[in-house]
């Protein structure tokens, strides 16, 4: 990731649950993953649209998944990160976690 | 399962997504709502479904900003790249073909190029001005086109006397200069002062003295004609065109200052005007060399017009200056026009005068007579020329069409791939347009040979035409715009059609889909294009026999082995006494070269479209009425083949100081003495005083169109109290119609070489004689009839064209359709289906197309055939015979387009037909 890049709040929420779900990560599971977490509604275009600029910074990619093993079973796109992204994910918390030391919330 | 999302969240999101997770993401939605639909009812997921939707636009629409935005930026990079793939992609694609290529291109170099064509004329001819410096400014005083020489009232006035003209010029001082010109160019002998160099002839203009100066010309060579050379008594100067400079002196310096002689007359070379000026008036053989004024009466003797007060035969164009009010000069002009003619002898017009009156018109491009001539035929074409642009259109789009449907399985696999209809939409437009630009590549070469094609078509004996059939800028933006719009239009719907492809299609075989949609939008295409053709070739049809009937029409003269030798008007030389002996040497020298029957003169020739006419007086009435004559030598109505009918012609007898004798022709006796005997009357220009001895059949002098003139034909060398009195009025010992300057000569059959020999003959009669052309009488009406030919033979080559584009079309979609259903065809032939049969079937579609295009094309051929009636001859415009000829051709030649396929499907063996993928 290039020098003095940042990731967005929202972009690290999405690449933690990718982080979280490992192989099950796929626009459901990732939507419920944050939701839940967060307990915050989350639009699943937020979700995608955030997908898609990660992809584009090459932090993250997809897969096809085989067909699921019922009538006219659907095809799902697994996201997972990829190393330059789970570095970038290493990088941007631990700076958070620095960021935050001697901060307390009242 | 996507189904499960309402369809107007589908389409929110659909739109704002982009296309590459926009299926994912509807999927995940889809699965996420049946879950929650299980859990809490349809109603709650339905919620669900609306809120995710609004929720989630913000973030696809910034996303797809972002990604535009990059898109942007990186342009230069990957978006060109990209498209870089796609122009190879397309340009691979169309060499794989050739032969659908080498057709599609074809067929719009034959669309573009003609309307190219047509429209490089219309710029040159019509649309640009004087290639002058601003020639906004010019304008011309006088607005009608009254070429030659009149004497008299013209109601509004165009033609001047040089006397009127300086009135008007000192009348109105709007006019930062006004120039004037003679109407008509004039045949100029010019003779070389090293007497080695034999003298030829040029086209001549006589111009005033600011001529020049008032077009802002700067010269190619020396200098050009000033005020000073207009004044009376002036050395003779000439000014030669940069053309003649070319052609005549070879471009050398030292042709400027040269000494020659014009008309016998010494005179000096002393300029050469710019390159590209042909004088004031657009027109085919523009001025070699111009002339001033004032020294018209020297190298004119027998004219003098520049002295003859009421002699008008000047045109005036100047430059005005700005803001000038046109109908304050106007009427200032009028006023100063009436009380000019109030200074001279009009006799019976004076009460005419309050009703002369002059306009000034806008002459940026000079005198219009070429461009009034030609403009209606040069619209006529472009109308013909858009309607087979609209064919081969129509042809491209159903060839395209047919493709895009030929290679459903390759776009039905990439759309499988993720291509997006966007791309694939953009591909099938590049594919079309770079068919459109090759093919304007290819029409602007067809277009210059075809405006050079129609110049020397439209201009037949025209040595030069200053008209320049390079296409100009204007004219290739012009082909370049029409074919960008071209591929455009016609590309877009086969891409469309061809884009609108299912993945699943490339799971089954292309050859099994039943669907076509782009049949019944092929089928119309056809049906246009039958439509416009028939109009086309009836048109042609209806032109062509109306060349047919003008040319074999009975011009009461003979055609076949006739030839006109025209003079130069340089006899005027020859002293009155010196006339007799050698018109009569020279009808004998004629009639002895080998292989001439006769030889006669006359002022001027049959079907040469010249006209004289005057007001005569006939015994026994009492007002004068008009009619035209014409000056014969004996043998004249022989020669040219005009049939006596009564009395007795002119002879050798009918010389000067016998009684004054005349011969009038049929339609003159009918006018003037209805059924009564002519012979033994009495008529005459001013008192009735020639008898009228013979009557000959009519015939055409000037306008092959219009029926005869009333004519009447004086001896040659017999002086009327007119000819006389005109004479005289111009310081003259005898008048200028007792010179001849047509010779018509008749020979035993077809004769070459024959202009050698009569040059010959005629410089052993008298050196001064000099002959200006000899062309055959067939030439001369062939002339007569140049823009009525150039109609006619461009519309059966635009007829041609339509029909044969419109035959391909109608061969194509029948061989598409035997293609398509191949499978089909050899099923019913294998359950027992008889040839025939087969060839019914394939054959029904094409029927119905011709059929729907003749029901479409008719009204259209009997409006063209209304529009058309004012320029036919002999023919009227819902000829019968002609549309009944244009049907069978379309008839026979869709039958033959159509028969050709159809035959095909019915010699197919079923067991392969039926193997066939």
């Amino acid at each position: 990731m290039a020098k003095g890049d940042f990731l967005g709040e929202f972009e690290i929420y999405v690449m933690l649950a990718l982080a979280h779900l490992g192989p099950d990560a796929y626009g459901v599971t990732i939507r419920q993953e944050i939701t839940r977490r967060t307990g915050r509604e989350v639009a699943i275009g937020a979700v995608y649209a955030t997908l898609s600029r990660l992809e584009a910074k090459r932090l993250v990619r997809h897969t096809l998944s085989d067909p699921l093993p019922v009538q006219g079973g659907r095809t799902r796109k697994h996201f997972t990160l990829t190393p330059s992204g789970a570095r970038a994910l290493a990088h941007a918390t631990s700076m958070l976690a620095r960021m935050m030391q001697g901060w307390r919330h009242a | 399962m996507p189904d499960r999302v309402p369809r107007l969240a589908r389409w929110i999101l659909r739109l704002a997504a982009g296309a590459e997770h926009r299926d994912a993401l509807l999927e995940d939605l889809a699965e996420e709502a049946a879950d929650l639909a299980r859990a809490s009812g349809p109603a709650a997921a339905r919620r669900w479904i609306r809120r995710q939707a609004l929720a989630s636009l913000r973030p696809l629409l910034l996303r797809r900003a972002e990604t535009a935005g990059a898109l942007v930026r990186n342009a230069s990079m990957n978006g060109w790249r990209g498209f870089g793939s796609d122009l190879s992609a397309a340009s691979r694609r169309l060499r794989d073909t050739p032969g659908f290529t080498l057709v599609c291109v074809l067929t719009l170099a034959l669309g573009i190029g003609g309307n190219t064509a047509v429209f490089t004329l219309i710029d040159r001819v019509l649309l640009k001005p004087l290639p002058v410096p601003r020639p906004a400014e010019l304008y011309r005083v006088g607005d009608t086109d009254a070429c030659c020489v009149n004497s008299g009232l013209q109601g509004s006035f165009s033609l001047f006397s040089y006397d009127l003209y300086t009135h008007l010029r000192d009348a109105a001082p709007q006019f930062t200069g006004l120039a004037a010109f003679q109407a008509n160019t004039r045949t100029v002998t010019i003779g070389h002062a090293d007497g080695a160099t034999p003298p030829e002839t040029l086209n001549g203009a006589f111009v005033s003295g600011n001529y020049f100066q008032m077009f802002e010309l700067v010269p190619a060579a020396g200098r050009l004609i000033h005020g000073a050379d207009d004044e009376r008594g002036a050395p003779v100067v000439a000014v030669l065109s940069h053309n003649a400079w070319t052609q005549r002196f070879q471009s050398r310096a030292d042709a400027v200052g040269r000494r020659i002689s014009l008309n016998g007359v010494p005179a000096t070379i002393v300029g050469v005007a710019p390159r590209g000026f042909y004088g004031e008036s657009l027109r085919p053989d523009p001025p070699q060399i111009w002339m001033a004024i004032a020294s018209e009466p020297l190298l004119q003797p027998a004219a003098k017009l520049r002295d003859g007060r009421g002699q008008h035969w000047l045109y005036a164009i100047g430059r005005l200056k700005p803001d000038t009010a046109i109908p304050a000069l106007e009427s200032q002009l009028t006023a100063t026009l009436r009380q000019w003619l109030g200074t001279i002898d009009l006799s019976r017009e004076r009460g005419e005068i309050s009703r002369q009156t002059i306009t000034v018109i806008p002459a940026a491009a000079g005198v219009d007579n070429l461009r009034n001539a030609v403009a209606p035929t040069l619209r006529a074409l472009q109308w013909l020329a858009g309607a087979v642009l609209l064919i081969a259109c129509a042809n491209l789009a159903s060839l395209l069409l047919a493709r895009g449907t030929a290679r459903r399985t390759e776009t039905a696999v990439r759309v499988a791939l993720g291509a997006s209809r966007f791309r694939l939409i953009g591909q099938f437009l590049l594919e079309s347009i770079l068919l459109a630009c090759a093919g304007g590549a290819a029409g602007l070469a067809v277009s210059y040979v075809g405006a050079r094609v129609i110049i020397n078509l439209a201009f037949r004996g025209a040595t030069d035409v200053p008209v320049d059939p390079t296409p100009s800028t204007l004219v290739v933006l012009f082909a370049f715009g029409a074919s960008l719009v071209t591929g455009a239009l016609f590309g877009a719907a086969p891409a469309i059609v061809g884009s609108r492809t299912s993945p699943i299609d490339a799971l089954r075989g292309a050859s099994r889909i039943a669907s076509d949609r782009g049949g019944r939008l092929r089928g119309s295409l056809i049906a246009l294009q039958v439509a416009l053709s028939l109009v086309l070739i009836t048109c042609a049809g209806l032109l062509g026999r109306s060349l047919q009937q003008l040319e074999l029409q009975d011009f009461g003269v003979a055609i076949p082995s006739r030839y006109v030798v025209t003079l130069a008007p340089s006899l005027s030389m020859v002293t009155p006494e010196e006339l007799p002996s050698m018109y009569a040497r020279m009808q004998e020298q004629l009639a002895r070269i080998p292989g001439v029957v006769n030889a006669a003169f006359s002022l001027y020739a049959p079907m040469s479209g010249d006209n004289w006419s005057t007001r005569i007086v006939v015994e026994g009435r009492s007002t004068p009425e008009a009619a035209s004559w014409n000056r014969v030598s004996p043998r004249y109505f022989e020669t040219v083949g005009t049939p006596l009918l009564r009395g007795r012609a002119l002879t050798e007898q009918d010389r000067p100081g016998s009684p004054l004798v005349a011969v009038v022709t049929q339609a003159f006796a009918a006018r003037f003495f209805g059924t009564a005997d002519p012979i033994g009357r009495r008529i005459g220009q001013i008192t009735p005083e020639i008898e009228i001895v013979g009557v000959v059949a009519d015939a055409k002098y000037q306008d092959g169109r219009r029926a005869p003139r009333e004519m009447f034909f004086l001896p040659y060398l017999q002086e009327t109290s007119t000819s006389r009195t005109r004479a005289a009025a111009g310081g003259l010992r005898i008048d200028r119609s007792h010179y001849p300057q047509a010779i018509v000569l008749q020979t035993a059959g077809p004769r070459s070489g024959l202009e050698a020999d009569v040059r010959r003959v005629l410089a052993d009669v008298d050196r001064r004689i000099t002959v200006r052309s000899l062309v055959s009488m067939e030439e001369q009406v062939a002339r007569a009839f140049s823009l009525d030919r150039l109609t006619a033979r461009l519309t059966l080559a635009f007829g041609a064209v339509a029909l044969l584009l419109a035959c391909l079309g109608l061969y194509g979609v029948t061989a598409y359709s035997v293609a398509r259903r191949t499978r089909e065809i050899g099923v019913r032939m294998a359950v027992g289906a008889s040839r025939g049969r087969v060839v019914g079937t394939i054959l029904r579609s094409a029927i119905g197309q011709v059929a729907a295009g003749v029901a479409i094309g008719m009204p259209l051929t009997l409006m063209a055939g209304r529009i058309l009636a004012s320029r036919l001859f002999g023919v009227t415009g819902h000829d019968p015979l002609v549309i009944a000829a244009g049907l069978a051709l379309l008839g026979v030649s869709a039958a033959i387009a159509a028969l050709l396929p159809a035959a095909r499907a019915a010699t197919m063996d079923p067991v392969r037909a039926l193997r066939i993928e």
